[in-house]
């Protein structure tokens, strides 16, 4: 018997063979070549002993496998090699599948990409009962797709709808889900799944149950909601089993892709193409062109650039923002929330949803305060409408909230998050109040989104106590945390606010303090520079989709209305103070403000909110000067200021030590501020166009519209000496056309 | 009691929801909605850590079916730790001061040190219980096997068995309502309908004044409401602008030809809930506290319930009075729980009567003559409402806020309850 690292098999007396997938001081199994190679051996001999049948099953507390190495991916050079490398995994998982004994996965945990495709090979798959028992094939959200056979074996077994939702979202789908929509043959009780496993084996082997699972035989569709009509069987057969039906399901899926992705990743679209082949044209050239697009899929830019992504933010992981790695934050019982505003609110339901912590939240008055609660009630609503919580869980839920328009019960919070207005004199209130509760014991977290922490300790009898703790609004849905260290934290205060953070779900960065930190900076001229353009006579509109079409999700003008204007007006004072005249908005911006206009929370911006349709408000543009042209969109002009605004800002926030890293720069701007993630973030888009292209149009534009566009001198050196920000590695990839243009 | 012990059984703390009508803003509320935020109100409001407390004793009169332990789902409901053990007792109108006095016990036993106590009442959630014959079908239907069986089974119903039975507080013993026995009180001790409306209007006036200077509000926890962006801070069933020809144009409720108890001169269905803090003195100091106040004495009684079923009060003040020492002269605040007017002045009525102390007490010398200055100083259960086992708790802390305010030292607590019970109790001020 071959040496086996990761596969253990043990054949027992009734001839059923067990193996289990143990990697060796990993928390999670992966698949990788080497594995590959143990399952092959593994069922060779299963084939040379005549084993009666065979059990897949992991030793992992809550993980089945986790897909493949993303290595893996990364390690190809070329198109054609990610093709054979598809083919030889499809090979593998077809030879399980025409074995002659049959075949089970016993799924305990997180059953992942490969995971999943080696599942769907075998002749059963039983689920455990444990809640963290799910199925996905996540391969899109990383640019690629399934390439073991899962784009072909999926739609046979789910149907067609059950399976693009799966393939083209990459969705984790609960156990029970996966068992109504026929994804899993059976749940069995976690602590009794291997033996539940041998007796359905041995049902399986004395041929009790078939080969065909109940689903293959009967018509799958969606999981029927209480309110579908009457007709959804009729309407199923016809969508799932004609030709008419499903060419109508792929149109219908094609459309969305286009309309969420702006036509930006080629992946799920390759996903589409392949599903249809093998179901118009059979499983063979199903599986080839399955193998084909995955080759060519894991070459594309934005693969490697979602693929980098998914890198950083493993690494980020590990980073506990201080220079200590074995720094440890506190162990929290009790959070207090001042503040019950949107953010205020918002930062106490993740605390209670996904930190399980008692919160205490403070505002002025009691209608402040029941408003508060009631946010905080509606996204517990909202998950009971989704099943993701169950009635007995909600009133749960809700207990760990109490609310109170004093100090009392303050006391034993280990860590106080602000929320209040943006005005250093209020939080420096807050600050002392908190001292005088906790006697400097309580660490106390700014959610602030411009003034520096320095700014606001300045008063204070515990400087180190104080940290920053930028949340983006809404808080339980944006990714990203924007940590903020000063000189005079403890390790420990800093690694508090990362745990916490992270524990929220969140991707925590941690940037050194200063006007703005990194998240607000960077976006400040990128606005700026939308409000110049809005002044020199470019529509509203255009603006907005020169920046989706550059991949950004909103535009920065619909940015500004759901920020507010008047809070993007504060901001932009605080930071003219700091940094001068390169941030000053154009000369009449105050007109827009003076026009009563705050964004959508007053329905008055640059867009109307009365309609269901969002419209410009045309009357915002008589607030221009007289005689301001009407300029016709140029979209290379509108992206490459708006976005070199942006780019050039977070070279100057690294430049400044801000930053502590390129990586954390790539992060925020992806998952605080919307940066296309396709790129990979502003650093990892200066190593792909180069840095002298970069300075050559910031030049061309500082000559043209002032020192604003004055080049970061970090960028000027990188271009110099010709250097890179991610040196390590292979070189960046090429960028998508659209974006390449300028 | 006080004199031996070295360590008194501290009142910390104490805190209520806004009391409201039955069926207005607690509609959408359970039991153990309103017993979970006062519960969490009452102990953050003094940052005590929830692993301090030794155990919860919580009461319900009309108690929930899915939660008849309120005590201890409080602790589960709000993340407390696990090892917190609850139970709940249920002694009628007095049940939240039993509380007061089981928790009161336990801790002079030394067996606990801190007890968080309390009651709610929440009828706007109270079940409803189905016709027997209703219930008794469903069941057989359940049995049933074939069709024909089934419909037959259904056939013996009519409609009148569908229409679910209003819950009706009647005493199991006499077969009357509270509301009855009120009335017939009033007949038998002559308590006129002119007398009983004075006394709800000196209860609404009084309530009023404590609502207006800003007393209630230091009691009062605030309760958010589900699905809406509103909490309640504030008590509904006071008048604040009480009006004697108002009370005197409402007819009897319950004997609507002879009676003089209307709707206006009886408590009113209320839903609400108090909680208190009881701690052996020295943790309280060693914790910093300065507490309300210290449970002195108590004693509970009761009477015949086909005699005058609400007089429980009498007995147990004398009982309570005798125990401690005390005379009625000494306490510097009474606050009897206001059923109706006419038990109130039954129970007025009988505290300095010699021929009811010689029959009902054994003792030749009656309690003594309240004080009307010292009596229900704040209003009562009629102004601001009675939501049943919660009430104990409110008296408690109000009744020691009250003596702080006053610089006073001493105050009697007194309540009637259904089976004829009274309990009474002493409270000191720091």
């Amino acid at each position: 018997m071959a040496q086996h690292k990761v596969i253990r098999h043990t054949v027992e007396g009734d001839g059923i063979l067990i193996a289990t997938f143990d990697a060796p001081e990993k928390k999670v199994n992966t698949l990788s070549p080497a594995v590959f190679q143990e399952i092959k051996e593994t069922i060779d001999e299963a084939r040379e002993d005549n084993v009666r049948g065979i059990i897949f099953i992991s030793a992992k507390d809550d993980n089945f496998i986790a897909g493949a190495d993303i290595n893996t991916i990364s390690d190809f050079t070329t198109a054609e090699d990610a093709a054979h490398g598809s083919s030889l995994a499809q090979q593998l998982f077809a030879e399980i599948e025409h074995l002659p004994m049959p075949t089970l996965a016993a799924i305990n945990g997180s059953c992942l990409g490969g995971g999943t495709e080696l599942a769907l090979a075998c002749t059963y798959r039983l689920l455990s009962d444990n809640p963290k028992t799910i199925m996905s094939l996540p391969e899109v959200m990383l640019g690629v797709l399934p390439g073991a056979g899962g784009t072909q074996r999926l739609p046979r077994l789910i149907g067609l709808q059950n399976s693009l939702d799966m393939l083209l979202t990459g969705k984790n789908v609960r156990g029970k889900k996966c068992h109504a929509m026929g994804l899993a043959d059976g749940i069995a009780p976690q602590s009794q799944l291997l033996e539940h496993a041998r007796k359905i084996m041995r049902e399986l082997i004395d041929k009790k149950i078939t080969r065909t699972s109940p689903a293959f035989e009967k018509l799958v569709v969606p999981k029927r909601k209480s309110k579908a009509p009457i007709y959804m069987p009729a309407m199923n057969f016809f969508l799932e089993k004609t030709r008419p039906g499903t060419e109508l399901v792929f149109k219908k899926a094609r459309e969305k892709v286009l309309k969420s992705t702006n036509g930006r990743y080629p992946a799920p679209l390759k996903i589409l193409d392949v599903v249809k082949t093998g179901i118009c044209h059979g499983a063979k050239r199903g599986y080839e062109a399955e193998a084909k697009a995955f080759g060519e899929l894991a070459m594309t830019p934005e693969a490697r650039s979602l693929i980098h992504i998914f890198f950083s933010t493993t690494e980020l992981k590990k980073d506990n923002g201080t220079a200590n790695p074995d720094a440890k934050g506190r162990t929290l019982s009790k959070v207090g929330v001042l503040g019950a505003g949107l953010m205020g609110a918002g930062i106490s339901t993740v605390a209670m949803d996904k930190c399980k912590l008692p919160v205490r939240m403070k505002d002025m008055n009691v209608e402040a305060l029941a408003r508060g609660y009631n946010y905080v009630e509606n996204v517990f609503l909202g998950q009971l409408k989704k099943k993701r919580l169950t009635s007995t869980e909600f009133p749960l839920a809700m207990g760990l909230l109490t609310t109170s328009t004093t100090y009392e019960g303050f006391k034993h919070c280990d860590i106080v998050i602000e929320a209040v207005f943006e005005d250093v004199k209020l939080k420096r209130q807050m600050i002392k109040d908190i001292e005088d509760v906790g006697g400097g014991k309580i660490i106390f977290a700014s959610n602030t989104s411009s003034i520096s922490i320095a700014t606001l300790a300045a008063e204070a009898k515990h400087p180190e106590m104080i940290v920053g703790m930028h949340f983006f609004s809404p808080v339980h849905k944006m990714p990203l945390l924007e940590v903020i260290k000063w000189e005079k934290n403890t390790d420990e205060v800093v690694a508090t606010a990362v745990e916490l953070g992270r524990k929220m779900g969140k991707h925590v960065i941690v940037v050194n303090d200063g006007v703005g930190f990194y998240t607000t900076r960077a976006l400040s001229p990128y606005m700026n520079e939308a409000a110049y353009l809005f002044y020199e006579g470019y529509k509203v509109e255009d603006i907005d989709k020169a920046m989706l079409d550059f991949g950004f999700p909103v535009g920065p003008l619909t940015l500004l209305d759901e920020v507010g204007i008047d809070v993007g007006g504060k901001i932009t004072k605080i930071m003219i103070e700091a940094f001068g005249a390169r941030m000053e908005p154009p000369a009449g911006w105050d007109a827009i403000l003076k026009d009563n206009r705050f964004g959508r929370k007053n329905k008055r911006g640059f867009y109307t909110y009365t309609t269901e349709k969002k419209v410009v408000d045309e009357s915002i543009y008589k607030l221009r000067p007289l005689g301001t042209p009407m300029l016709a969109a140029n979209r290379d002009e509108l992206q490459k200021r708006l976005s070199l605004s942006f780019i050039n800002e977070a070279v100057l926030c690294l430049q400044e030590g801000i930053l502590r890293s390129p990586r954390d720069g790539d992060i925020g701007a992806i998952f605080g501020l919307g940066f296309p993630p396709f790129t990979g973030g502003p650093f990892r888009y200066i190593d792909s166009v180069g840095p002298q292209l970069l300075v050559d149009q910031l030049v061309e534009l500082s000559e043209r519209f002032g020192k604003r566009f004055a080049p970061a001198q970090l960028l000027v050196d990188y271009a110099k000496k010709n250097l890179r920000f991610y040196p390590e590695g292979e070189k960046a990839p090429e960028l998508p056309k659209a974006v390449r243009s300028h | 009691m006080s004199k031996t012990a070295k360590n008194r059984v501290a009142v910390v703390a104490g805190k209520r929801t806004p009391f409201v009508k039955s069926f207005s803003d607690f509609k959408d509320l359970t039991a153990l909605d309103l017993a979970q935020h006062v519960c969490a109100n009452v102990v953050e409001g003094i940052d005590l850590n929830p692993k301090e407390i030794d155990e919860v004793i919580y009461s319900c009169v009309i108690s929930p079916l899915l939660t008849p332990n309120l005590a201890r789902e409080v602790v589960l409901r709000l993340g407390w730790p696990r090892h917190i053990p609850g139970w709940s007792l249920n002694k009628a109108c007095t049940s939240s001061l039993q509380v007061a006095i089981s928790a009161t016990e336990s801790i002079m036993a030394g067996k606990n040190t801190t007890i968080l106590c309390g009651g709610v009442e929440c009828l706007s959630s109270a079940p409803v219980p189905f016709p027997k014959r209703l219930v008794d079908t469903l069941l057989a239907l359940q049995k049933a096997k074939s069709v024909m069986h089934k419909l037959k089974t259904l056939q013996s119903l009519n409609l009148a068995d569908f229409i679910p039975q209003a819950p009706k507080i009647a005493e199991a013993s006499t077969g009357l309502t509270m509301g009855e026995h009120a009335d017939l009180m009033a007949k038998q001790n002559g308590i006129s309908r002119e007398a009983q409306d004075l006394f709800a209007h000196r209860s609404h006036a009084l309530a009023a004044a404590a609502i207006k200077d800003g007393r209630f509000a230091q009691d009062i926890a605030p309760v958010p409401l589900p699905k809406s962006e509103k909490m309640v801070s504030e008590d509904n069933c006071v008048r604040l602008e009480p009006d004697m020809d108002k009370l005197r144009k409402l007819s009897p409720v319950f004997d609507r030809n002879y009676g003089t108890v209307t709707a206006g001169n009886a408590s009113p269905l209320t839903d609400g809930a108090s909680a208190f803090i009881l701690m052996r003195e020295d943790k309280a100091k060693a914790l910093g506290y300065k507490p309300l106040g210290y449970v002195k004495d108590y004693a509970t009684a009761a009477v015949d319930p086909n005699f005058q079923l609400l007089l429980g009060p009498v007995p147990s003040s004398y009982k309570v009075l005798k125990q401690a020492g005390m005379s009625l002269k000494d306490m510097d605040l009474i606050d009897m729980h206001e059923a109706f007017a006419a038990q109130a002045l039954s129970v007025i009525k009988y505290f300095p009567s010699k021929e009811f102390a010689k029959e009902h007490l054994g003792s030749d010398e009656p309690i003594g003559e309240i004080d009307m200055d010292k009596l229900n100083v704040y209003g009562g259960s009629i102004s601001i409402g009675h939501p049943f086992a919660a009430t104990g708790g409110r008296m408690i802390t109000r009744s020691l806020r009250e003596l702080q305010a006053r610089k006073k030292q001493y105050a009697l607590l007194t309540a009637c309850a259904a089976g004829g019970m009274g309990v009474s109790m002493i409270l000191e001020a720091e």
